[in-house]
Order: structure tokens, then sequence, then C-alpha cells
């Protein structure tokens, strides 16, 4: 049904703006001011100062870097060398000066008192030594050996002062004597001769080192006690 | 426009307006957090990067040292031209220590073993003594560069082999092995600001690494009287006989010979080279006196039969009585006008100390190293006396041999108080003037000891 107002204009009631209304633009009007005021805190405060402060980083990064590259190509060139230094090193130390070691050998056997203690000659001397530090055995000597004697333990005294000498520090004991008595010869003196073999392995290059360091800290003490007992 | 439309249009409006700026807030906090990561990561590598350069003095130290420490290792290790001369390098240290090669063989090594470091190695098969081989090994391992030995085999020789040469020849096969420094490409150097002054700061730290990269070495001094352990030591029954003496006394008899010619040789390079006549004069008197006393020991050996053990025999033919004949024909060449007045002093004395010991096969020996050459000088008034009394030496050596090889046998004698002395010599009865044969008269009889004249000389014979 259609209702139509006929009050004069004065009577009628004045139109005004809806509270609701009202509220609800004022309402967007204030979330909306929120938010632009937070993107503003965002943009100028938040995001300015952490610019500023990464600007400021960069700046001392930027000092650093020369610093850096200066000390990275420094650690490539050192690496180089240092292989090349290890590497030498690990090839001169693991080197056995065989000519000593034979020399020690000739000493030992030079050193029976022509049969009085032992009268030892070889038929044979096989030496190899592995140069690889992960292998089980690092080397070894093995020799057929003769003794002039009819007497066996001159054998054993041959290992004894095999033993006792400077040749042995480079390897680990030799194992117990034994031999066996080899064909009479009455046209040769001595006439009985004992074959037996010898059979030495050598120490790996730290043990080697450790003897070398002991021996030669041994000859220094000896040295010192004998100035001692000179002083005396 | 009515109520409704404007709802809906500030409805929507507002909210676009605070979607847009929702969207707004949304990338600005990415950024943010973005640029807070980038700040972090800065700092992060700040703090990397002033921890790393804190090191960059002992780095830069480090970096001196071993660019110094890598003249060392060039120096150490052979170069490729060393490695291409390095089988002319073997044959000179084979020369230099006289041993055989009999086989060279390129072991299959040549890969890059150890980095920047090319390995070379050979398997040289040789024949030697003991000795010999060591000093072989001793001129590779103390080579200004580096080699090692690291595997080797002896074969003793046979026992008739060194009887029938002299000379052991052991069979050997050794393997050498060498590093070439091939550093390839190198990074390029990095400057170092005063590396000049810095390195000699740092040369105490350069030099005990050097130590340690130095190669071990050994001095190795030769035989010095000992004997080859590859070889028999033990000499035959029969070669014994008349010498008790031992493998180890033949052997330092044969050396201290082998030095006292090395000695004499080494006067008659003086004598060649001496500056003046005086100096020369001296020398050679030195010379002689030193030959004919070794002359005369090399015939006492001899004569005695001292030394049975195969190689000092040998040694001592080669080293001792080979060269002093060497010697001999050099001194007569040089002498021109036969043996000096030094020279028959000399052997003069050694026939009378021959003499002294009753070794009258000895003074003939010495004798006959010069009698041929004695017509040259029996006219000179200097020499004729010397001369003269060599030979009547040399007389009374042969007459004494002479009578000791006629048979003699007394069985009775008879020696009563104012009666001549009679002997029973070889069944006949003899008096003081009989003779028992052509040359031989009985010149006196005493209890234990009968007296000859054998040739004008007077002869002893004790029973």
């Amino acid at each position: 049904m259609i209702r139509i107002n006929l009050l004069p204009e004065e009577y009628r009631k004045t139109s005004r703006t809806p509270i609701k209304l009202m509220l609800g633009i004022s309402a967007a009007v204030a979330i909306n001011t929120a938010l632009l005021s937070f993107l503003g805190w965002l943009t100028f405060g938040v995001a300015k100062e952490i610019d500023s402060e990464k600007a400021t980083l960069q700046v001392e990064m930027d000092g650093l870097t020369p610093q850096v590259a200066y000390h990275r190509n420094l650690e490539k060139e050192g690496k180089e060398y240092d292989s090349r230094e290890r590497t030498l090193s690990s090839i001169t130390s693991s080197r056995i000066v065989w000519t000593r070691k034979l020399d020690e050998l000739i000493d030992v056997v030079n050193r029976g008192d022509e049969g009085q203690r032992h009268l030892v000659w070889m038929d044979d001397l096989s030496v190899t030594q592995s140069l690889n530090p992960r292998a089980n055995s690092h080397g070894s000597v093995r020799a057929s050996g003769h003794s002039g004697s009819d007497k066996f333990a001159q054998v054993a005294n041959f290992l004894e002062d095999l033993e006792g000498s400077t040749f042995i520090e480079d390897f680990y004991k030799p194992a117990p004597p034994e031999g066996t008595q080899t064909v009479v010869d009455e046209e040769l003196v001595p006439p009985v001769v004992w074959a037996f073999p010898l059979a030495l392995d050598l120490r790996s290059p730290e043990e080697r080192e450790e003897a070398r360091k002991r021996a030669e800290e041994a000859a220094l003490e000896q040295g010192d006690a004998t100035n001692t007992e000179a002083g005396q | 426009m009515n109520h409704r439309n404007m709802w809906i249009g500030i409805g929507v409006g507002g909210t676009l307006a605070a979607l847009g700026l929702g969207a707004l807030i949304y990338f600005q906090q990415q950024n943010i957090t973005k640029s807070r990561d980038e700040v972090a990561v800065l700092q992060g590598q700040i703090e990397t990067s002033r921890k790393l350069i804190e090191g960059t003095n002992a780095l830069e130290r480090e970096v001196i040292v071993l660019r110094e420490l890598s003249a060392t290792m060039r120096e150490i290790l052979p170069d490729t031209e060393d490695v291409n001369n390095l089988v002319r390098t073997l044959q000179k240290f084979s020369e230099d220590s006289q041993v055989r090669i009999s086989g060279l063989k390129k072991k299959d090594a040549n890969v890059r073993d150890q980095g920047d470091f090319d390995k070379v190695a050979y398997t040289l098969s040789l024949e030697a003594d003991a000795f010999e081989f060591m000093d072989f090994l001793n001129l590779i391992e103390s080579h200004s560069r580096f080699m090692r030995v690291p595997s080797f085999k002896i074969e003793a020789a046979r026992r008739d082999q060194f009887e029938m040469d002299g000379v052991a020849r052991h069979r050997i096969q050794v393997d050498v092995e060498t590093f070439v420094y091939d550093p390839g490409a190198d990074s390029s150097k990095v400057e170092i600001e005063g590396y000049e002054r810095k390195r000699d700061l740092l040369m105490g730290e350069i030099n005990r690494r050097r130590q340690g990269l130095s190669v071990a070495t050994f001095e190795y001094r030769g035989p010095r009287g000992r004997r080859d352990p590859w070889i028999d030591p033990r000499v035959p029954t029969g070669g014994s006989e008349g010498s008790a003496l031992t493998v180890q006394e033949q052997m330092d008899i044969v050396e201290d010979m082998s030095l006292r010619m090395q000695e004499v040789l080494g006067l008659w390079d003086e004598v060649n080279s001496a500056g003046n006549v005086i100096v020369e004069m001296m020398t050679r008197a030195d010379l002689e006196e030193k030959l004919v006393a070794l002359e005369e020991d090399v015939r006492r050996v001899e004569a005695e039969g001292s030394i049975s053990y195969v190689p000092s025999l040998r040694r001592l033919q080669n080293e001792v009585v080979n060269p002093i004949d060497g010697l001999r024909g050099e001194l007569l060449v040089a002498s021109g006008r036969g043996p000096s007045a030094d020279t028959l002093k000399e052997i003069l004395k050694s026939m009378e100390r021959h003499q002294g010991r009753a070794e009258y096969d000895l003074m003939l020996d010495a004798y006959a190293g010069i009698e041929d050459r004695l017509d040259l000088v029996e006219n000179d008034p200097l020499r004729k006396p010397l001369v003269e009394r060599m030979r009547k030496l040399a007389f009374e050596a042969r007459t004494v041999m002479d009578f000791e090889n006629i048979e003699i046998e007394v069985t009775g004698l008879a020696i009563i108080e104012g009666e001549d002395p009679v002997a029973v010599i070889n069944g006949r009865s003899l008096g003081v003037g009989d003779m028992l044969n052509e040359e031989l008269v009985v010149y006196g009889i005493r209890t234990g000891e009968i007296e000859f004249i054998f040739r004008g000389v007077i002869l002893a014979m004790s029973f």
C-alpha cells in the first residue's frame, strides 16, 4: 500500500544522515587510517632504519673484502706449498739410508772375534721397504746365514750382537735362533757350519723416528755423563 | 543515491582501501624481513671475515716460509733435465764405485704418484762385492738430488767363482727411485707488502723447516779392514799350514800393505811434480826406503804363505804386488843409468835385515829385483862399493842356501885332549882339514857344532 505524507513541509520530520552510516564511515576511515599509519611507520621507520644499518654494515664489509680476498689468496697459495712440503717431507723422512744399515750389519758380522764369538756369513740378502703408510708390513730384511762353528750357540751370539747394535733401531727384534747343521767339509776350517735364517721386520716410520730420538737422547745423556765424569 | 547504495559504496570502498593498505604492509614486511636477513648475513660475514683476517698475519708468515722452502724443494728434487741425466749419473756412479751394471730397466712408475712429484724408477742389475756395492749405494743416497732405494737383493758369489777370479761378483738387483718436482700451473704469488723484511725476520723458522726437509745421509768410510759378509770366510785346511793367521789378521796385513803402497805411489807423484832437485832427491830417498821396506814385507808374507784367504790374496796381488812391479818399471825408466845410490842403499839394508833373520831366500829375492841392472852402475865410484857389498851378500846367501842343501849326517864325534878331534860325517871319519866333497872342508870340530869352509865361507852346523 502506498502511503502519502500530506503534512506541510514544516511539519514533516527533517532527513538526517543515519547514525549507522556515520558509524560505518567512521569505522572505515579509522581502520584505513590506522593501516596507513602502520604502513607509514614500517616504511619510514623500520625499513629506513634497517636500510641504514645495512648500508653501514655494507660499508664495513666493503672495507673487509680486500683483506678477506688477500687472506683467501694467501690460503690458496699456502695450501699448494703446504701440500708439496708435506709430500716431500713424507718422501724424505720415510727413506732408510741403506748404506748405513748395511754398514752396521757388516760391523756386527765382523764383531765375532774370528769365530771366538761367531763367524757368520750369508748366501743372500733381500731388502724391501713398503712405502704405503697403510700397509700391514713396512718392509723386511731376509737373509740365509751361516755360522762357521760346531756350536749352535754362536748363532745366538750373533743375534744378540745384532740386537745390541744400532742396526736394530729400525727393526723389530729378530725371531729366536733356529738352524740346521749342513754337510761337514773337512777340507775347510771350520769344517762344521750351521745354516740359519735371518728375518727382520721394519718398524713404521713413526716408530723409527721415535727410536731414533731415543737413541739420540741416550747418546746425549751418555755424552753428558762422560763430560761430568771427566769434569770430576 | 539511496542509503543502501551508499552503504554498499562505503563498505566496498573502505574494504578495498583496507585491503590495499594491508597488501602494502605485507610487502613492506617482506622487504623488512629480507633486509633484516641481509643485515644478519652481513653481520655474519663481517664477523667471519674479522675472525678470518685475525689469522692473516700468521698465514702471511706461513706463506713466506713455504715460499722460501719451495726453493729448497727445487734444490732437493731433480728437475726434468736431471732425470734425463739419471742414467748418465748411474753410469758414472758405477764407474766410480767399480760395480759392473749388467742391466738397466725403467720401471713403469712414471705416473703422478705424489701430487706435484713425478716418480721415476729404475731396476738395476749389477755385479760387485759388498763394499763396491756400498760405495755405489752411498753415491746414490748421498747425491745432491734426492734418490732412494726401496728394495734390493744380493745373491752371494759362489765360492769357486771368487776363488778362481779372486774378486767376488755378487749378483745384485737394486731399485732406484727419484721424484721430479714439477709444480705445474702455480697460482700467481700474492704480493706481500714488505716481503724481504718479513722474510728476514722469519729466517730462524725457515732454517728450522729446511732442516726438516733435509735428506738424511751417511758418511760411508769404506771397508775399514772388514770382511765381506757374503763371502765364505773359511780357509782351506792346506792353505793354513805354516800360517796361524785368522782371516781378519790376513785382511789387516793386506790392508796395511795396500795403504803403504798408496803412500809410496803418492811419494812417486810428489817426485814427479817436485819443484826442485833437492825436494825430488829427498822425496825419492823416502820413497825408496818405504818401497824397499814394503817389498821386504811382501817377500816375507809370500815366503811364509801367511795369506791364504783368497780375497786377501787377490787384493795383495792387485793392490800391492802389481803396483810394485809397475813402479819399479817406472823407476827403472826414470833412473836411465841404473839404480840410484838411494835405491842400492835401501835394498842393501833390506838384504842385511833378511840376513839378520836368516832369511837367505828373501835376501836373494831382494837382490834378484836389481841384479840385472847392477852392471850399469858398477863403474860409478859412489855406487860401486854398494854394488860390491850387495853382490857379496848375495853370494853369501846363495852359499848358505847351497850349504843347507848338502846332505850332512853326523853320527859320531871324538874329542880327546891332546889329540885332533874326529867326526863321523856321512859314514866317513873326518878331521880338521879333511874334505867332505870337492867344495866342503872341515874347519873345526867342537861339541855340538862342526865348522866347514864352503866356497871360502866358514859355516857352522849345529847338531
